[in-house]
């Protein structure tokens, strides 16, 4: 499976940059252990860490000639990173360990970013950076226009869109959503109950299991889609496809209706629990156990 | 053994326990999510859920299958969060802090914008009136109309709350970059 | 400038408003930044509502719970007249049936359903370089009622709600076209073009089989990410 390129701004940190033209930070401060704590960083990389302490510290190096470095904490909300001045962002490099159980708000433009172990809550919004999700986050909400994400977790809910870049996703996720435009969409997730998995021209694969009483859709308008279920699963498939070609491996039959540009196909998995539905315009719809 | 919905509303309906669980795994997340998000207290709306279970099982019988079981169901839970609220008014003459200013400045408020990770909490917080009229419309989609007829008030009154909470929800959810 | 009353632009953000009302506000709103940044906001805060779980995780032993206060009690009513009220008169009905309500949008099977209401089509054409924007109006008889389905005018009718506030959002976008780095347009446009692409196929699809309820769906789908995309890019250039 495609992974997100990791932290490229932080190997460029280690490479060595000059010295010079960069400030090296090291700072602290006490905090809630259930916080909330936002971060800015436009340009360079932010890696977040929960850690079992109630304080947050911050490493890593910003420019000299850029705008201030801040980190700020009120009662349980803390903020750090740096702020857009006037010109163009310089990139910083943040590593940030933070109360585990904070909930935590990253903005950047083209800085990656990495969270891991945080269980609060995460909310990552970026333009051009990737972003990484592990940990048992609980809820998390990711977007960037054209970064990779990559997302691999415990969590109830789960809301991630990309425009042009993939998004890989695994682990267990109660309540998905995972939109792009012509990313790819990849998932691999023990059991969901409600899922909407998307993309207008990138491909949507799927391989997991899907709970008895759930809901899942897999949309897109021209990309393939590719769905392995667990066997033993207990579902409804339909499928409605305009023009593209439609196979089954899973057990029983495809049963198709409809007639030259509104197919659709029906086939029961078990006992029928879970509804599982199918839309595509013209990419190529595949079937069957993981 | 698995059937939807509606199969197994009506085996309920004629007895069968075990169908009543199964209905009752489907159902319940979405029904406590209802009573969680109207009555914004987490024990309040596990007395609630129970209560309308208890009261599905017993009302069940006079279900009548023309509309849909989850919509009869949702507005069952509905009416139960609001019944609650008109008894415990009575009982215990709550004091609800009117001004949204003072709402504004209290402690807790969120000063981290992002919204999203915040929205649950923003919506506990609303004042009932503004927040029952949200949650209704704006998550549960009754209509304008209908919110009226199920709190007693004019419309323009239901849209005067739902202002009111978006308002709320906006100012403690949206802060300029400081 | 003279502003609306917030009561009236929060009626049009929930569709509520009348063909003439909606016309005069629009109106504004292509004149007026801040109302038209209202809007937008409530409408963000809308769209965070609705990507909200529909389901919650109930607490475990609630079962048991509710189990045992049947079993003290077993007596249920007689299946009598005396359940919930009916239906009331007068409510919209939407499709077949008579739902009680306007579909709950968390039972909504995604396909965003929205009022119907007939007016020119807009073709938006990709954003240039320079973000300008270039509106083609195929302009068509402005009709009150909704169409009946399976008419060239339905797919009108189903596109214009999400036009509408596709261009209210590309003039937030135009405006604040500073803020966007030229890498980041170009992914816009790009994508786009994807999305434009999508809605061609689907708009010629139906016009062939203007019944096809599964092509209009998609149709509704791509349109859904096509505001996404515009959303997410807005949300970026205005700070929010």
């Amino acid at each position: 499976m495609r992974r997100a390129p990791l932290l490229l701004g932080f190997v460029a940190l280690l490479a060595g940059v000059p010295a010079a033209a960069q400030r090296p930070l090291d700072e602290r401060r006490a905090a809630s252990p259930d916080g909330a704590i936002r971060i800015h960083n436009l340009a360079g990389s932010v890696r977040v860490i929960g850690w079992d302490r109630d304080t947050i510290a911050v490493r890593g190096t910003v420019r000299e000639s850029g705008e201030p470095f801040v980190l700020h904490v009120a009662g349980s909300n803390a903020k750090l990173g740096v702020w857009p001045g006037s010109g163009e962002a310089l990139p910083s490099e943040l590593e940030v360990r933070v109360p585990r159980r904070s909930r935590v708000w990253v903005k950047t433009e083209s800085a990656d970013v990495s969270i891991d172990g945080v269980t609060g809550a995460v909310d990552v919004s970026s333009v051009s950076g990737g972003i990484e999700v592990r940990g048992a986050p609980g809820e998390v909400f990711v977007e960037s226009m054209a970064g990779a994400i990559d997302v691999a977790v415990d969590a109830r809910v789960l809301r991630a869109r990309t425009a042009g870049a993939d998004i890989v996703v695994q682990g267990r996720i109660t309540d998905a959503q995972v939109l792009s435009v012509s990313g790819a969409v990849m998932v691999e997730n023990k059991q969901v109950e409600r899922g909407r998995f998307e993309s207008v021209d990138g491909s949507v694969r799927y391989r997991g299991g899907v709970a008895r009483a759930s809901s899942v859709e897999f949309i897109t308008h021209s990309g393939d889609i590719d769905v392995a279920l667990l066997r033993g699963v207990s579902a409804r498939v339909t499928v409605s496809s305009f023009q593209g070609e439609v196979e089954s491996l899973l057990q029983g039959k495809l049963v198709q209706s409809g007639g030259k540009g509104n197919r659709q196909y029906a086939q029961t998995l078990g006992d029928g629990g879970a509804d599982v539905v199918i839309r595509t315009f013209k990419g190529r719809v595949r079937l069957g156990y993981w | 053994m698995e059937a939807d919905i509606e199969t197994l509303a009506a085996r309920a309906a004629a007895g069968d326990r075990p169908a009543f669980d199964a209905l009752y795994e489907r159902c319940v997340g979405r029904v406590y999510a209802i009573c969680l998000r109207m009555s914004a207290d987490a024990g309040e709306a596990e007395r609630l859920t129970q209560d309308v279970f208890v009261r599905v099982w017993r009302k069940l019988g006079s279900f009548r299958a023309e509309s849909r079981f989850t919509t009869w169901l949702h507005r069952l839970a509905v009416n139960e969060v609001l019944q609650s609220r008109r008894s415990d008014q009575r009982r215990l003459r709550r004091v609800e802090p009117t001004d949204d200013e003072v709402l504004l400045r209290a402690p807790g408020r969120a000063e981290v914008p992002g919204l999203r990770l915040d929205l649950e909490r923003a919506i506990a917080q609303l004042p009932p009136g503004a927040r029952h009229v949200l949650v209704l419309f704006d998550i549960e989609g009754y209509s304008q109309e209908e919110i009226g007829r199920m709190l007693g008030i004019a419309v323009g009154t239901v849209k005067a709350q739902l202002h009111r909470a978006r308002r709320l929800l906006r100012a403690r959810l949206e802060r300029p970059e400081a | 400038m003279h502003h609306p009353h917030e009561e009236r632009l929060q009626d049009y953000v929930d569709d509520l408003l009348c063909g003439e009302e909606r016309a005069e506000l629009e109106g504004h709103l292509a004149a007026c930044a801040a109302c038209a940044e209202e809007i937008r906001r409530t409408r963000e805060l809308q769209h965070a509502l609705r990507e909200l779980p529909r389901e919650l995780a109930a607490p475990a032993g609630l079962r048991a719970a509710i189990n045992a206060r049947i079993d003290e009690q077993p007596l249920r009513e007689a299946p009598a007249d005396a359940g919930m009220a009916p239906p009331e008169a007068g409510r919209r009905a939407i499709g077949g049936g008579a739902p009680e309500r306007r579909v709950p949008l968390l039972d909504r099977p995604l396909r965003a359903l929205r009022p119907a209401l007939a007016a020119a089509a807009l073709l938006l054409v990709a954003l240039s370089t320079a973000l300008t924007l270039l509106l083609v109006r195929e302009s068509g008889p402005a009709v009150a009622t909704v169409p009946a389905a399976g008419t060239p005018r339905m797919l009108l009718a189903v596109e214009r709600p999400y036009q509408r506030e596709a261009d209210q959002l590309n003039a937030v976008l135009t405006a604040g076209r500073e803020v966007l780095a030229p890498g980041t347009v170009r992914i816009l446009e790009e994508n786009l073009r994807v999305i434009d692409a999508a809605l061609g196929e689907a708009r010629e699809a139906l016009r062939e089989d203007p019944g096809n309820a599964a092509v209009l769906a998609l149709l509704r789908a791509t349109h859904e990410r096509r505001l996404d995309l515009l959303r997410q890019a807005t949300r970026w250039s205005q700070g929010t």
